[in-house]
């Protein structure tokens, strides 16, 4: 149990954990102390000097964020002299920084406004200042307009945190100012615009850059959900406004930078209206595709299931809700009656590694051991897993990295293992057991033989200090992985879609053909769900159906496209990467007549006269709460399992990437490498 | 000094064989920038670049921390660069007539360089050598009591020189 | 009899910008050529020594004859060959070129504790320092002394800290002995910066074993076997003489492991600055040390706990190592009674400014502003009137005339609306403006904020804004009253004691010199005719010659009149360069 001591701010008695800070202290009791520069679970900046509050006892005011509660303490935030004092500083501020808040984007949400209308500033006493640097405004992401910046230093914290290393402070006195290495445009820097500073940012210096006369952030409609795009399912908050989405932000409070989205997740979502959306049911008719209504799709595609029958194929993305995946599942097996039915998940992982992942929290480990996977914010791949992880290292976390290839992460590495997996985590295994930690008979003989290095030593020795080490495998590696939790530890395989864990702990992994077997063989009738990396129509299929949101290649060749909603106009949980069940919500009315895939499995199981309910929450909570089974499996690697994840990613997201500003990235991304 | 042949052991010393890799990086960054800008006169963007992957260090960290000294410079620089001395004494005994007469000479502002790289002109807060006020350095050699125009005019053969 | 002769020739920076180098060679060269040694049996050697602290009569030049010192000042390459020929040769002084009983006044005032070997012994040569008994301090430590009487040594000097702040010394050092970690730093602040202060860059160059030597002491004292000197980028001198000084020592074993063959180790590490004056505060200082922006960082904790790489570390400036290896070999009570019941020892100032002998100067703690002024410095330049004598460098602040008899020390000078700071003492006379002065000090401190913290970073521009409208004749009712309140806000509110103590000049000239204040505000008037702005030149009639010597100097043309015949300066065109002032003999230009 952690101490607690007691203290008293502004007559309310709190009582907060020792080591805790004044500010997040004064928050326990609703006292809240204004400043600019604090940023929750980072050490206190001390630039801004707005949080000075006075101490009983001292001589001069304490800076709240970086002053520790001690027992006894009698803290006041309100008094004269900390008003003046606060009172003086904002008046500073605003001598640099433009007054038109009445057009001003951040109207609302600016911290700057709300201190100065707390504090009765209309203007600065000083004389006012311009200083004169350009604005950044040539991505359609994030307008850097230094004019406005106050020098918080927010945004370099988050970015530095989070190792994208773009911003940072430059030069220094009246001139320092936030910029990027050689005052170059973000484009030119190495920016992901996964738009973190944005979410830190209390002024109008980094708003979106379509952000201006997009409605004022207190007409929005918040939304929390998810993000559906990759592996890591992560929460997100958007912004609606006459039915149209605004923004999106990070899922946390507004403010906070504790979560990490990418580009992808903050700025995709306008693909929904892109061209190639599907808006009606499609037909094919003399060799073109021509719209027809939902009741001749459905009764066609009814006719032909029926006579198909188990010769019937689905195909889909794991990157489904578990109400979708439920609804497929029995609408194949009870409906359909195929056994036929797959995801993508069957290209990247077996079931058990999804299945047998437990749950953990980066946050609270003190280790993480990375074998064989390449999570990168730059390509994308899994971006908020590598955020993250670069975060906990930066708050005092080891990273252990194992892998075969040369990887980018390994630069915020504590130690990188270079080599075969399987020969390293044996011979890890070997040396903790030769330390003295517990291991199993099994386990023990099974490592009998392994060489144990200076640097197997060190890695060992890091696992040994490790409190609550947390391993992410690649699934194929998950069993040689999952042996070291024997001794330590947790283990997650990740996989590459938002809903890996929740498809195969629906169960919507095949009694029949696989994935593969039914793309490379074909079926009599291969229904498709969702966006899957294929292009050409199989072979030997005699009638496709496409059920996606968006117009693909594969649509293109089918006989029948229905449209499907996107991840922001339907609802339903998933299970992310880390084991956490996570609830989407619908955002804003599907577009045109979309539907729901469950939707539209009822309403072809309707017409089948073998009628389908909807999944209910308890059937999927039933599902999902599976204990996951640890125990010695022999060091293998298992094979079938090579796809490379960038391309399969951006292959399952191919009309997001088609949108315009993620379209601009890809463009800008090539530009720079060349 | 090549950025590939930077050891970072030996550039620690003894002194610091305790700190972690990155401590160690970071320990040595200042004094190796001191080097490159010796060799080049400047920190060209490309060295640096070089220099962040060798060391493991962001670029936009780099740039930072090189930015916040006076000594380092992200411009080619003259072959002499010369500082007036703006310290109480030197600006007392009359430093910024010797800033104002250089500017004129050379058709440049403190802080500019001559179109032929023959020089770059700046100010210094004070080089400890009050005694001798005003003065100007010219690459790190003093010039003292630059008074009267016979001075002046030592001063400006000696940068062209 | 064999004669023994040193001529000692003054190498500092001063010394060096002189044309030191080429009188020492001079020196060398005649020796050599003249065959001196074999002609005469005498023993005769030139060495270069340190700054002796008078650089304004630089080339220095001591020919010592039997213990006998005489002292030439001024001394060029061209004159070396008749001083060698008289004096060194045939035994004459030159008399017109000694450095007479200024010099002598300058040096018998001082007490020199820090400066005893500067200018004494080579600074290149570990051999002429521990001549003069270097390293005896260091060795008795290593070798005979416990950590804790060391310890209790400095405490009972009551030595403070040189760099400013007067932490008493012994004090900090308990607390880094105190706490337990596997590794503590020392950390040595050469990173001199206020405008005016010359103190440690002497010391560094030119008695570099002296600082070395007390860290070495400071190390054993607090168990610490890992120490950076910060030199700051200006210094290359005493760069490269601490580096030859600490090869020295490494080759005589008193740095690196088991030291004077103890079981104690130090290592020792020159650190070089890179051009920012904040990097004088601490934790500023072990940022840059850390390859970081040297930005202060609130002050958690005291760098004695956690300070360079969150390891304790004891930082102490150049001047209060140099202090130790002496109470060390003398004992605490010598130290103490140098100085006053709360100071111990003495303080080296650099005195600078319209004082008529300019240069270090090392007095015992406790004396007065006045006997350092006209005793020691020979009083005013050019016979004006004292009006202020600035200290502390940016940070502090103006002392006015009636207080001159304010004794210096801590406390005293912190009374007085100044601080002790580290050692700058700037004299102003009549015709020092005190708002431009204020003004000039916040340019610097300006120039030099981190730009971390809000009031510091916009708040030291506004006041210097405030300023420059004041000193062009634009300054509006209420800006006093303005300048005191951002100054006090500033003070109350900055992150570090670079923004703490910014306004400090401003707030100090406003308490003494307000009335300057005001003409220059409500008059639109100089009264020391500095701002230029709000000065007239005028040519007295009377006294004009008309010998041209002002027109042919105007580069604005704005002087009429035909020869033999009084001019006249046309105030449309005039830019008030003063030129013409300087140019006229005959003291015929008006400037007020």
């Amino acid at each position: 149990m952690e101490k607690k001591v007691k203290l008293q701010i502004d007559g309310k008695e709190v009582i907060a954990p020792e080591g805790m800070n004044l500010l997040d202290a004064g928050h326990l009791v609703d006292v809240f102390i204004p400043n600019l520069c604090y940023l929750k679970g980072m050490r206190g900046f001390g630039a801004c000097r707005l949080c000075l509050v006075e101490v009983e006892g001292l001589k001069s005011p304490v800076i709240a964020c970086n002053t520790k509660v001690r027992e006894g303490m009698v803290v006041h935030t309100q008094t004269e002299k900390v008003r003046n004092i606060r009172r003086f500083i904002l008046d500073l501020i605003l001598s640099i920084h433009p007054l038109d808040c009445m057009t001003c984007t951040k109207a609302g949400i600016c911290k700057l406004q709300e201190y100065a209308y707390e504090y009765e500033l209309k203007n600065t006493s000083f004389i006012k200042k311009k200083m004169g640097y350009p604005i950044d405004q040539i991505n359609p992401f994030i307008r850097r307009d230094p004019e406005y910046c106050i020098l918080c230093g927010r945004c370099v914290r988050v970015c530095k945190e989070q190792g994208t290393n773009v911003l940072d402070f430059i030069g220094r006195g009246i001139n320092a100012e936030i910029g990027t290495a050689y005052n170059k445009s973000l484009r030119e820097s190495g920016c992901t615009f996964c738009g973190s500073c944005v979410d830190a940012c209390p002024v109008n210096a980094l708003p979106e850059a379509d952000r201006w006369r997009k409605g004022r952030e207190w007409e929005y409609t918040k939304i929390p959900s998810v993000c559906l795009f990759c592996g890591n399912g992560c929460d997100i908050l958007i912004s609606v406004k006459d039915g149209g989405i605004q923004k999106i932000n990070t899922g946390e409070k507004p403010g906070s930078t504790k979560k990490y989205i990418c580009a992808y997740g903050r700025f995709g979502y306008d693909y929904i209206e892109d061209r190639t959306r599907i808006t009606t049911p499609l037909k094919r008719e003399n060799d073109t595709l021509k719209e027809t209504t939902w009741k001749e799709a459905l009764s066609i595609i009814a006719a032909k299931l029926k006579e198909a029958g188990n010769e019937t194929g689905f195909i889909s993305t794991a990157g489904i809700t578990n109400e979708d995946a439920l609804a497929l599942k029995r609408f194949a097996k009870n409906v359909v009656k195929t056994k036929n039915f797959d995801t993508t998940l069957s290209l990247y992982s077996d079931i058990h590694s999804m299945k047998d992942s437990q749950s953990a929290l980066i946050t609270n480990s003190d280790l993480i051991i990375l074998i064989g996977l390449n999570p990168s914010q730059w390509s994308r791949v899994l971006p908020a897993l590598d955020a993250s992880i670069r975060k906990r290292v930066n708050r005092g976390g080891k990273l252990l990295v194992i892998t075969s290839a040369d990887i980018k992460i390994e630069e915020a590495a504590t130690l990188t293992l270079k080599g075969d997996e399987i020969t390293i985590l044996k011979a890890i295994v070997k040396s903790l057991i030769d330390k003295g930690l517990k291991a199993d008979i099994q386990l023990e003989n099974a490592v009998k033989d392994a060489v144990v290095t200076e640097d197997i030593e060190k890695a060992a020795k890091l696992v040994e200090e490790a409190q609550n080490p947390v391993i992410f495998t690649s699934p194929s590696l998950f069993d040689s992985s999952a042996n070291l939790t024997i001794i330590k530890g947790k283990v997650i395989a990740v996989g590459f879609e938002s809903n890996s864990r929740g498809v195969a702990l629906i169960g919507l992994t095949t009694e029949g053909k696989s994935y593969s077997d039914m793309v490379n063989k074909g079926m009599k009738v291969l229904y498709v769900i969702g966006e899957v990396p294929l292009n050409a129509r199989p072979s030997h299929t005699d009638f496709l159906i496409v059920q996606t949101s968006h117009f693909t290649e594969l649509a293109e060749q089918a006989d029948i496209v229905l449209p499907s909603t996107t991840q922001y106009e339907t609802e339903g949980t998933i299970i992310d990467y880390l084991g956490r069940l996570k609830k989407l919500n619908r955002a804003i009315d599907p577009i045109g007549t979309s539907k729901t895939h469950r939707d539209i499995f009822v309403a072809i199981s309707k017409i089948m006269k073998s009628p389908l309910k909807k999944p209910s929450e308890n059937e999927i909570n039933k599902l999902i709460k599976v204990k996951p089974k640890l125990s010695f499996n022999p060091f293998i690697r298992r094979d079938g399992f090579e796809i490379a994840p960038r391309e399969f990613i951006e292959s399952i997201n191919a009309s997001v990437l088609r949108g315009r500003r993620l379209a601009w990235l890809k463009e800008a991304v090539a530009a720079i490498a060349v | 000094m090549k950025v590939e042949e930077i050891d970072v052991d030996n550039e620690v010393g003894e002194v610091s064989e305790i700190l972690s890799q990155n401590e160690k990086t970071k320990g040595i960054l200042i004094h190796v920038l001191q080097q490159i800008q010796e060799d080049m006169g400047y920190l060209p963007d490309e060295v640096l670049r070089k220099l962040s992957k060798k060391l493991n260090i962001p670029l936009s960290e780099i740039y930072s921390v090189a930015s916040f000294y006076k000594m380092f410079h992200f411009k080619p620089r003259g072959k002499k660069v010369v500082r007036v001395c703006l310290g109480t004494a030197c600006y007392v005994r009359g430093s910024k007539k010797v800033l104002n007469m250089l500017e004129n000479e050379f058709g440049i502002k403190s802080g500019d360089t001559t179109e032929d790289l023959t020089m770059t002109l700046e100010t210094v807060g004070c080089v400890g050598c009050c005694g001798l006020a005003p003065v100007a350095t010219i690459n790190d050699n003093v010039v003292g009591e630059i008074i009267g125009n016979k001075k002046l005019e030592k001063l400006i053969d000696d940068i062209r020189e | 009899m064999e004669k023994n002769i040193i001529i000692k020739v003054c190498m500092g920076t001063g010394g060096v910008a002189s044309g030191g180098e080429e009188v020492l060679a001079k020196f060398r060269e005649m020796i050599t050529e003249s065959n001196l040694n074999a002609k005469i049996s005498s023993n005769c050697h030139a060495q270069k020594v340190g700054c002796r602290g008078f650089c304004s009569k630089d080339v220095l030049v001591d020919v010592i004859v039997d213990d006998v010192k005489t002292t030439y000042k001024h001394i060029k390459p061209d004159m070396v060959e008749r001083i060698f020929n008289e004096h060194v040769i045939n035994g004459v002084p030159v008399n017109e070129w000694l450095a007479g009983p200024e010099y002598n006044n300058f040096h018998d005032k001082q007490t020199k504790v820090v400066l005893s070997h500067c200018g004494d012994i080579d600074p290149e040569d570990i051999d002429s320092y521990i001549a003069v008994g270097g390293y005896n301090a260091a060795k008795k430590a290593v070798l005979e002394m416990a950590p804790e009487e060391i310890v209790n040594i400095i405490k009972n000097s009551n030595l403070r800290g040189r760099g400013g702040a007067g932490f008493p010394t012994g004090l900090k050092w308990e607390l880094g002995l105190r706490i337990k970690s596997d590794v503590k730093y020392v950390i040595c602040n050469g990173d001199e910066g206020d405008p005016g202060a010359f103190m440690d860059r002497s010391v560094m160059e030119g008695d570099p074993h002296s600082v070395i030597e007390g860290m070495i002491i400071c190390a054993k004292a607090t168990q610490s076997n890992s120490g950076y000197i910060y030199v700051r980028a200006e210094y290359p001198l005493a760069v490269k003489r601490l580096q030859m000084a600490i090869e020295q020592c490494l080759m005589k074993n008193f740095l690196g492991n088991n030291i004077f063959g103890s079981d104690f180790s130090f290592d020792l590490k020159i650190f070089q600055g890179a051009g920012a004056f904040v990097c004088g505060e601490a934790t500023a200082l072990m940022r840059s040390i850390e390859g970081k922006r040297g930005m202060p960082s609130p002050k958690l904790w005291r760098s004695a706990e956690r300070g360079l790489w969150d390891k304790p570390t004891v930082l102490n400036n150049v001047e209060t190592f140099a202090n130790v290896p002496k109470i060390i070999l003398n004992g605490a009570n010598w130290y103490r009674k140098l100085g006053t019941e709360r100071s111990g020892g003495t303080k080296v100032f650099s005195l600078s400014g319209k004082v008529r002998n300019t240069g270090l100067v090392e007095v015992p703690l406790g004396i007065s502003l006045r006997e350092i002024i006209y005793d020691i410095g020979g009083g005013i330049e050019g016979g004006k009137n004292f009006k202020a004598v600035q200290t502390g460098g940016p940070s502090g602040g103006c002392i006015p005339a009636e207080l001159l008899d304010t004794e210096v020390d801590y406390e005293s000078l912190a009374r007085a609306g100044s601080i002790m700071g580290s050692g700058g003492m700037v004299v102003l006379d009549e015709n020092t403006c005190m708002v431009n002065t204020a003004k000039f000090f916040l340019e610097f401190t300006q120039a030099e904020s981190c730009g971390k913290c809000t009031p510091c970073r916009i708040g030291t521009k506004r006041m210097l804004e405030i300023l420059e409208r004041i000193t062009s004749g634009k300054g509006k009712d209420g800006d006093i009253e303005l300048l005191e309140e951002l100054g006090n806000h500033i003070r109350a509110t900055s992150l570090c004691g670079l923004g703490m103590t910014a306004a400090n000049p401003v707030l100090s000239t406003l308490k003494y010199f307000r009335d300057e204040y005001i003409a220059h505000i409500k008059e639109k008037r100089c009264p020391a005719a500095v701002c230029r702005d709000l000065i007239t030149f005028t040519i007295i009639e009377e006294l004009c010659k008309g010998c041209g010597s002002c027109k042919r100097v105007c580069p604005a043309d704005a002087i009429r009149g035909t020869r033999k015949s009084p001019h006249r300066i046309d105030k449309e065109l005039c830019i008030k360069c003063g030129s013409c002032f300087d140019a006229c003999k005959f003291k015929a230009i008006l400037k007020v």
